[in-house]
């Protein structure tokens, strides 16, 4: 033995003894659920309460979006975090609309066609309302032209102009024709239109020379003639090169009459349209434009004619169905509606339940032609951002952080405070199709993500733009004090839900028996839960089995009804788990005393739905190196936290009993068929009580269950679902039948979360039920035992007989054993002198 | 005045797409057969033995290799093409319709296959060039016996009214009529002074009158009337002369329905 161990060996044995030990507290019926007191809540019917607004019970909350929503710098969007945040969610909601309702409502815009360069489309923003009045005047103005022109084309002034020119055009093509037929024939040269073009041919009296008549000329004739023919060609082919170049300028002209026609009739259509927005510079921009391309590409409002270009057909076009008159279009993203209404415009308060990429931010429409797929500025689609913008948005985080591209889109519009529309597929270079490059859009929003607090936790670690755009904190409580003022709050909520969904009103008794039920999924009989969510579907369902039952009116009978139905609809694995104990499948004493048994108590999780159920733990000793075998850690069913409780129960035992003795046992641990994990710390009480009974070799109480943590100073600490595992362990027993014996032992700490349902309240009552707190192994052991734990004497030894005196004399034993039996080791001896423990 | 038909007589040298498109409507607002009459011009072959031949294409482009062969070939190409230019305008305005192929000089043909009861439009893509070739060719026309006649012009209008010059006989007054319902223009007659209030006998609604007596006046209205039609009887004595002809024409500029009357 080294100095180390001995120094270790010394300090434990200076340490302070434990407290002493109490008696182990029987719990009155009391103590083992809060009631509330209709009475004490001020009220017959739910009816009678005023509207909650705000938040309830979420003072922290509450404080933080209001500062975040208040707060105008960039980067001071909101993150609600917390499992109750998903129920709050309405109430931010209602908190954000009422914060808009006193904001101005924000700017409109509208994309319209940019006519410098038509694949970036121009964002137009105008005052409030004034969109939609763009719009509007813009399909007035085309509509009106859509008229006015094509009649402008068919007045005689317009008809006389061009006819001008055209006959110009025409008797200079035909003069230059009939000037070169007359030279043709002057020379006895016919000109001849074939398919393949014109042809000359000699004439002989009039007539064209047949082929046998021209070989029969003489040489110098036919020379003649081919000289004719030939300068003939020249002089036309000079004409008809000219004819292009005259049809040009006859084009010119008549475009000039058209643009000259037209620009007096767009000047008084548009006036109106400039009349109306002379106030904003960048309307009257664009409207310059509109003009200058109205003047330029007149045509597009007269009906397609199959001939020229500058040909108009004096026919109406109807603008509406005419695509070839949407560059004049105003494509409104976002508007606060006609401004010449008297609707109330506020900030937009938006919840994206979709936030996909193209949902967030927009996207650009196309549509099929010949195959082909093409798209303009009025296929540019609004996201919610654009919704939004100058307001608030609220997104499911996780949601978000699904969708492909979304949160980094949302991050860089909020980073660059504009929103620019783009594809998905144009970022992964996927497509080669024409698109657009919208200008962006400036963007003024403030952003409420909604997730857990895992989720918020991963992105503040893992993401380094998130604090620097997510700099608020709305965290969300999960549970509040159970005081007057909060059951005030809590009956108003309850009053709220009744009232949004339209429900039959809660009287007292039944807001009373929710409150329960609150401090119940709190586990906690001091507090209230804030998971609204949870307690809204409650008041609902309250409401179905109040009708069901006739009632007009919600009562604590319909409230038991309801939660009863809803343990009903979840519990089948409860009622198989408990089935295969009353069937002696999973085999539980319940009666009767065992040395190295004990009933621990489990909690198991299905969604929201949790339920207690006893297991069987046993404990096995003999001479050793001091090694507490845990069966679970072995097989690797046992988490770190239950290997850590039984650590430290190895540790208490190690520190407590024969100090000046190595400690000489081998010890093993098992919950008996249990074929799953197991986790937590809760059964270590239960685990220390078996090996204390395994070494003292006193039987355990079988009637008792046992749940609890222990700390190496064999203090019992409190556990978590201490409602469930009570309750667990009392239905088995009920199922056996209560003969007054059965019980629980739990941590003291843990009274004040005791929530039981009433039945289990009636049992203890009756005296067919106990549940007893305990603050130290001592307390617990002599309960079970039926034996004091025994305290050392100021001779520093356990009173002999007490249970701790029986383990510290076995522990002795087994320390001489061992010291026999190393030395016999040592010395060589064999197998006869091996010892059995 | 019964006309049985329409018929168009295309030249060797082209679809004449827009004649075509005016004899479609013409049958339609009589309700009567679109025929076509295609002719390969006699000429054409001949030209492609002289020595000389070589053409000069529409842009001035030269054309070489005018030969019978490579002729041959490109009239049977535009007969095909007058073909199915026809057909698709007739079934357009479910017409019935004919097509038929001749070969030789192309007067004597249309001359030898147009009836009384016709009304002959010959294409202004003939191998004659020019507006007055072409009054010539109709000089010849007009010739025939029987056959109502249209002379097109180079620039064929959409709108405009139907104007029937010299109205006499109630006949021709009334296919006027009908046509001008159909195409859903004005009926304009112009009169001399004396010649009274003869008038269609088939209703219509938007019908005007104009006097006129020189030649020089009747161009002027015609010029300022801007028709889309005009309707002569071909005995009248303003077509008597091929130069008077070819004025009025000009002035009207538009096609020249020349009737029996």
């Amino acid at each position: 033995m080294d100095m180390s161990n001995d120094a270790t060996i010394g300090d434990a044995g200076h340490e302070p003894e434990s407290p002493p030990p109490e008696v182990p507290r029987l719990l009155p019926p009391t103590a083992l659920r809060v009631e509330c007191d209709p009475a004490c809540l001020g009220f017959s019917t739910t009816s009678e309460l005023e509207p909650l607004s705000g938040f309830f019970g979420q003072d922290r909350a509450a404080h933080a979006i209001r500062f975040g929503t208040g707060i105008r710098q960039p980067g001071y969007n909101c993150f609600v975090l917390g499992p109750a945040a998903a129920g709050g969610q309405r109430a931010i909601r209602a908190f954000l609309c009422e914060r808009a309702r006193a904001e101005p409502a924000p700017d409109d815009f509208a994309y319209v066609n940019n006519f410098d360069d038509s694949r970036r489309p121009r964002a137009l923003r105008l005052p409030p309302g004034r969109a939609q009045l763009l719009r509007n005047d813009m399909q007035e103005l085309v509509g009106e032209l859509g008229i006015s022109i094509p009649s402008l084309f068919e007045s005689e002034e317009y008809k006389s102009r061009r006819r001008a020119v055209d006959e110009a055009f025409e008797n200079a093509q035909e003069k230059a024709l009939e000037a070169l037929e007359t030279k043709a024939g002057s020379q006895d040269i016919a000109i001849l239109r074939t398919p393949m073009g014109f042809a000359f041919a000699p004439k002989e009296n009039g007539q064209i020379v047949t082929p046998d008549d021209y070989r029969k000329l003489p040489r110098d004739r036919r020379e003649e003639i081919g000289k004719k023919i030939e300068a003939l060609q020249d002089e036309l082919r000079s004409a008809l090169e000219k004819i292009p170049q005259m049809d040009k300028e006859r084009r010119k002209q008549i475009r000039s009459i058209n643009n000259e026609m037209a620009r007096s009739a767009i000047k008084v259509a548009i006036a109106d349209v400039y009349e109306h927005f002379k106030d904003i510079p960048a309307v009257t921009s664009f409207l310059s434009g509109v003009e200058h391309d109205l003047v330029e590409n007149v045509e597009l409002f007269l009906k397609p004619t199959g001939t020229q270009e500058d040909e108009p057909a004096a026919s109406t076009v109807i603008p509406a169905r005419d695509t070839r008159l949407r560059r004049y279009a105003v494509n409104v993203m976002v508007s606060s509606g006609d401004c010449s209404k008297d609707a109330p415009r506020v900030a937009p308060v938006v919840h994206e339940e979709h936030p996909t990429l193209a949902n967030l931010i927009g996207r650009i429409e196309h549509v099929s032609h010949m195959g082909a797929l093409l798209t303009d500025f009025t296929l540019i689609q609004p996201g919610s951002l654009h919704r939004a913008n100058g307001g608030y948005i609220i997104i499911d985080a996780l949601s978000i952080l699904r969708q492909p591209f979304a949160w980094d889109a949302l991050k860089r519009a909020l980073r660059t405070e504009v929103i620019a529309v783009e594809s998905a597929l144009d970022q992964m270079s996927l497509t080669s199709t024409t698109t657009l490059e919208p200008e962006p859009i400036p963007l003024s929003i403030k952003v409420v993500l909604v997730g857990d607090r895992q989720l918020y936790h991963l992105l503040a670690g893992l993401d380094p733009d998130f604090p620097k755009l997510f700099k608020v904190q709305v965290e969300f409580d999960d549970e509040t004090v159970r005081s007057a003022e909060n059951l005030a709050l809590f009956s108003r909520f309850v009053a709220n839900v009744i009232r949004d969904w339209k429900l039959r009103p809660f009287d007292a008794g039944a807001v009373a028996a929710l409150s329960e039920e609150a401090s119940r999924i709190a586990d906690d009989s001091e507090r209230l839960s804030l998971h609204t969510s949870r307690l809204a579907d409650l008041v609902r369902e309250t409401d179905y089995w109040a009708g069901e039952a006739g009632a007009t009116t919600s009562a604590r009978e319909h409230v038991e009804k309801a939660v009863a139905e809803q343990t009903r609809r979840a519990d089948r694995i409860r009622e198989k788990a408990h089935e295969a104990v009353a069937r002696g499948i999973v085999l539980v004493d319940l009666e009767g005393e065992k040395i190295g048994q004990i009933n621990g108590l489990s909690v198991l999780s299905i969604g929201d739905f949790r339920f207690g159920r006893p297991t069987r733990i046993t404990a096995r000793v003999r001479m050793g190196t001091g090694k507490v075998i845990d069966i679970e850690r072995e097989v690797e069913l046992g988490g770190p936290i239950h290997s850590k409780g039984v650590l430290i129960l190895s540790s208490f035992l190690a520190t407590r009993y024969a100090l000046d003795e190595p400690i000489s046992m081998a010890a093993s641990l098992v919950f008996e068929q249990s074929y799953g994990g197991v986790e937590g710390d809760s059964a270590s009480a239960a685990e220390l009580f078996v090996l204390m009974s395994a070494l003292s070799g006193l039987p355990l109480r079988q009637s008792l269950a046992v749940t609890g943590s222990i700390n190496q100073l064999g203090e019992i600490q409190a556990i978590g679902g201490v409602n469930e595992k009570i309750e667990g362990f009392f239905d088995v027993c009920a199922g056996r039948g209560l003969n007054g014996q059965h019980g629980v032992i739990i941590p003291a700490s843990n009274v004040k979360h005791l929530m039981l349902r009433r039945e289990v309240v009636k049992a203890a009552s009756d005296g067919r039920f106990r549940i007893y707190a305990i603050r130290h192994v001592d307390e617990g052991i002599a309960l079970l035992a039926r034996r004091a734990a025994g305290e050392r004497t100021c001779e520093g030894a356990f009173p002999a007989g007490s249970v701790n005196g029986l383990i510290e004399e076995k522990l002795r034993t087994y320390a001489q054993l061992r010291r026999r039996y190393v030395t016999g080791a040592a010395i060589g001896k064999t197998g006869d002198d091996k010892i059995d423990a | 005045m019964p006309v049985r038909r329409v018929l168009i007589g295309f030249g060797s040298a082209g679809t004449g797409t827009e004649d075509l498109d005016m004899a479609g409507d013409l049958a339609l607002a009589l309700e009567v057969e679109l025929a076509g009459l295609f002719v390969e011009e006699e000429l054409l072959y001949q030209i492609s033995e002289l020595p000389t031949s070589s053409a000069i294409g529409a842009q001035g482009q030269i054309v070489q290799g005018l030969d019978k062969a490579s002729i041959s070939r490109a009239i049977a190409g535009r007969a095909q093409a007058c073909r199915r230019a026809l057909s698709r305008r007739a079934e357009r305005g479910h017409l019935q319709w004919s097509f038929e192929i001749q070969h030789g000089e192309a007067a004597s043909i249309i001359a030898a296959r147009v009836k009384d009861d016709d009304i002959l439009l010959i294409t202004g893509t003939t191998a004659s060039t020019t507006l007055r070739a072409k009054m010539e060719l109709a000089k010849q026309m007009r010739a025939m016996p029987g056959a109502n006649l249209i002379v097109p012009d180079f620039l064929r209008r959409r709108s405009g009214p139907v104007v029937v010059l010299h109205p006499m006989d109630h006949d021709f007054l009334d296919m006027a009529a009908r046509v001008a319902t159909r195409l859903e223009e004005r009926l304009v007659l112009v009169a001399r002074g004396g010649e009274g209030e003869a008038g269609p006998r088939l209703p219509i609604n938007k019908l005007s009158r104009v006097t006129a007596e020189q030649p020089a006046q009747i161009a002027a209205v015609l010029s300022s009337l801007r028709p889309r039609l005009l309707v002569v009887s071909r005995t009248d004595a303003v077509l008597a002369d091929s130069v008077r002809a070819g004025e009025l024409l000009r002035a009207a500029g538009a096609p020249i329905l020349l009737v029996n009357s």
